[in-house]
């Protein structure tokens, strides 16, 4: 195992170096030069020309890609355009609001999905069945920007019960996680009862059952844990995705996460924050698949890495 | 390897993915000067007042030389104090940190500053600190954004601790209105370096700053000794709250107090609220449309002309803004006074259009592309520009981009038709200069649709370097006279401000834009 993980952390080198390659490449391809947008609109050439130089912009992009990818060896993740401060420890700030955020979002989708999919399964074609069937196929299909919306006219404005925005407390954290949750836990709950359909009409849960275990025993020990290698790989795409698809959740909830400020910045060309979130998501993004995979050993022990 | 590696496995990336994550840098931005006071039982503080308010955006950087946009004004309008401020009733720039002008000649001018003004760290704003602000605005080497408006100034000079002199190379009427970003403290810009006012700002403004968590809130504090009197709340918050619908219902419900841009369409519903309050300020620009005036079809006045006789504007502002907004007429705001109310106005006369488009060689009519940025008021403008030059033979096909896409489409002049706005117009010189003498034609500068009139430009030079007012004023008429004319631009309407209020907030005066929060320290909370 412990080879394994260190091949997957030397594995993830080239693969940061290769996205941030055709990142680089695209941003600096797409129309729209960072310079005229930072300025104002009656800027002079004197004055573009001015802050290209001062940008680092009037060199070739090959070479500002080698600069960029030489500080980040040495921790200088450069310079926003925008904010004329340090990327890195901005990123940073920003992250622990996106991770709050995500990982309340996942524990609702999660706890509430595994548990529905299972009573789903185990009680096919009863009414809950049919509800939770209803509830997943709406909660795939609302757009979390109009889920947001809806929750906040109901809970803040009529009901007035929960705040309508910002971070602080418990009560503000329920409604944006609910949002950034309701569609994952949709698709978990039908992963989680395909799954466990599956995995209830095998012989060995027949055996379980045969030599008189609880019926609980039988669901929650034996079938769930193997129906959970599908479901955990769901989880982990969508905490992937989650780390860096909060924009729309964050906007709506004016929540001070990575996701609202990354998207801010890549409309303003502001190239050294675009490759810092870049990198920061990537790196993620690598590491919970990791998690993943090293998570798949745990629920089940025939998979071995070497 | 057994479970028990396994899981020690995942603790160890779970350890990991978290320190990525975690908060190495702190959250929110403190003065690092906060103490907190004792208190003792017997004397409780009474409850503070705060005024919260939410804004379209956060502020970026909190040094005003550095900052160009709206949001970090709002925020360093209330930390600093500049030479000058705007009065916004008489759109004149008035004194502020100065108490006096003078003005020997056309090319220097003598600033007398107030004795007793102080930093919030208690040392008093002089004449060093000023000089201090303006030579690193100069300086090329320190990066500030509008560097290009403080490069007629050849020397500044400190005469006593209190008056300081500023020598132009030549004549330059708008240069006052340039002075009124916030005076930073010279002795801590240079001693905790160019970064630390960029999330601290000190100055010596109404209010003091405590706390910025980006894109959440920033939180600032009455100043007790600012020099015009201490503000009357204690506290105030400014939240950015992006998305829309999200702020009205934070107005609303009293989660803040005050809110800038109100969409049209939500004044009605607004103004049925008792617990809301609706105000309109003029605004400080207008949008338009506009051509390449450097070749076919719109190099002929009379096709560009033809265009404003066939769009019923009247129709379209009243429709896409509700009634709120005037039509426009000419690149000079209402409010400013240079601004000439008498200039052509083309009214919708379609056989008119279709008369000009037969002279200029367009019996058939025409084929044209109008570019717009994304956006859904401008997209629902366009639409009805489009179907209204329908009917005089000019067929628009639209083409909607991202915003840094269709600007540089501009600014390479890839463009037939588009559609812009202006704003920040402060000076009428920086209405009409830069957009429409000729040598600042695209992508040196702002005259995108390639217009050149000799006379135009002639009387743009005479009016930026002459001091005097009424001079200046009969210059700009001329102008605003024969670009109506010509029709460079059609315009559209002019902006129009439109926040909201909860009916506790009083003395409340509406303000636009750049100049948003500047009345705020009169503001109280009534209970």
């Amino acid at each position: 195992m412990y080879t394994y993980i260190g091949r997957r952390l030397l594995q993830m080198i080239p693969v940061l170096f290769g996205v941030s390659i055709v990142v680089f490449a695209l941003i600096n391809l797409t129309p729209g030069d960072p310079v005229a947008i930072l300025l104002e609109q009656d800027a002079t050439v004197e004055e573009i020309d001015r802050l290209r130089e001062q940008l680092g912009l009037d060199q070739p992009w090959w070479l500002r890609y080698l600069q960029w990818a030489g500080g980040i060896l040495t921790g200088d993740w450069g310079v926003s355009f925008r904010d004329s401060r340090p990327v890195l420890p901005m990123i940073l700030g920003f992250m622990p609001a996106t991770l709050e955020l995500v990982v309340a979002s996942m524990l609702i989708s999660v706890g509430v999905g595994v548990t529905a999919g299972v009573i789903s399964a185990v009680r096919q074609d009863s009414w809950f069945d049919h509800v939770t069937r209803i509830g997943a196929f709406l909660g795939i299909s609302m757009p979390n920007f109009w889920v947001g919306i809806m929750l906040i006219l109901l809970f803040a404005l009529h009901l007035g019960i929960l705040p309508a925005s910002g971070r602080g407390s418990l009560l503000h954290i329920l409604m944006p996680a609910l949002t950034l949750g309701t569609s994952g836990m949709a698709t978990i709950t039908r992963i989680t009862r395909s799954s466990m359909l599956e995995v209830i009409r095998q012989d060995y849960i027949r055996t379980a059952r045969s030599k008189g275990l609880p019926e609980r025993k039988v669901i929650y020990k034996h079938a769930l844990r193997s129906a959970l290698t599908a479901v955990l790989t769901v989880v982990g795409l969508q905490l992937g995705f989650r780390l860096g698809g909060t924009v729309i959740v964050e906007t709506v909830f004016a929540w001070p996460g990575i996701g609202r400020f990354a998207y801010q910045r890549m409309m303003q060309r502001d190239y050294p924050m675009i490759m810092g979130n870049l990198l920061m998501f990537a790196t993620l993004f690598c590491l919970v698949n990791l998690l993943v995979d090293v998570t798949y050993a745990f629920i089940d022990p025939r998979i071995r890495y070497d | 390897m057994g479970r028990k590696s396994s899981l020690i496995w995942i603790a160890v990336l779970l350890l990991l993915t978290m320190v990525m994550m975690a908060a190495c840098a702190p959250a929110a931005v403190e003065d690092p000067d906060d103490e907190e006071e004792e208190v003792t039982p017997a004397e409780e503080p009474a409850e503070p007042v705060e005024l919260r308010m939410g804004l379209a955006s956060d502020a970026t950087n909190l040094d005003p030389r550095l900052s160009t946009d709206v949001a970090s004004a709002n925020v360093t309008n209330l930390v600093y104090v500049g030479l000058l401020k705007w009065d916004m009733d008489t759109m004149e720039i008035i004194p502020y940190a100065a108490k006096e002008i003078e003005i020997p000649d056309d090319t220097t001018y003598i600033f007398h500053l107030h004795e007793g003004i102080f930093f919030h760290d208690g040392v008093e704003l002089t004449a060093e600190d000023v000089k201090y602000t303006y030579d690193t605005f100069r300086d090329p080497d320190f990066g500030a954004r509008n560097i290009a408006f403080y490069e007629p100034i050849t020397e500044i000079t400190i005469i006593d601790d209190y008056t300081v002199k500023f020598e132009l190379r030549e004549p330059n009427a708008p240069f006052l209105y340039y002075l009124s970003p916030g005076i930073v403290p010279k002795h801590i810009a240079e001693d905790k370096g160019t970064e630390f006012l960029q999330t601290n700002p000190v100055g010596a403004g109404p209010f003091v700053f405590k706390e910025w968590i980006p894109n959440d809130r920033v939180v600032l504090e009455a100043f007790d000794d600012y020099f015009e009197g201490r503000p009357a709340v204690d506290t105030i918050v400014l939240r950015p709250i992006p998305e829309v619908t999200t702020k009205l219902v934070e107005l609303e419900t009293g989660g803040v107090h005050l809110v800038d841009g109100v969409p049209p369409e939500d004044v009605d519903r607004l103004d049925d609220d008792p617990d809301v309050l609706v105000t309109f300020t003029p605004g400080t620009g207008f949008n338009y449309f506009s051509y390449h005036c450097g070749r076919a079809p719109f190099d002929d006045i009379r096709v560009r002309q033809a265009i404003a006789y066939g769009i019923d504007m009247e129709t379209l502002v009243d429709h896409v803004f509700y009634g709120q907004r005037e039509v426009a007429y000419s690149p000079i705001i209402p409010t400013s006074w240079a601004h000439n109310p008498d200039v052509r106005k083309f009214g919708y006369e379609p056989e008119k259009a279709m008369d000009l488009l037969s002279d200029a060689g367009y019996p058939d009519g025409l084929a044209v592309e109008l570019k717009l940025s994304e956006g859904e008021i401008t997209r629902e403008m366009c639409e009805i520009v489009q179907h209204q030059l329908a009917d005089i033979g000019v067929d628009i096909s639209l083409l909607e981009q991202e915003w840094g896409a269709f600007y540089q489409d501009v600014l390479d002049g890839d463009i037939e038709m588009f559609t812009i706005g202006w704003s920040g117009q402060t000076d009428p010189d920086r209405g009409v200069y830069r957009q429409f003498h000729s040598r600042n034609w695209a992508p040196a500068g702002a005259n995108r649709q390639l217009y050149a009139n000799p006379t135009v430009d002639e009387l743009l030079d005479l009016a930026r370097t002459n001091t005097d007012q009424e001079i200046r004023k009969q210059k700009y008429f001329e102008i605003q006279e024969i670009l109506a004319e010509e029709q460079p631009y059609t315009y559209v309407s002019y902006y129009v401000t439109i926040a909201a209020h909860r009916p506790e907030v009083q003395n409340y005066v509406g303000r636009c834009g750049y100049f948003y929060t500047w009345k705020l320290k009169d503001v109280t909370l009534a209970e």
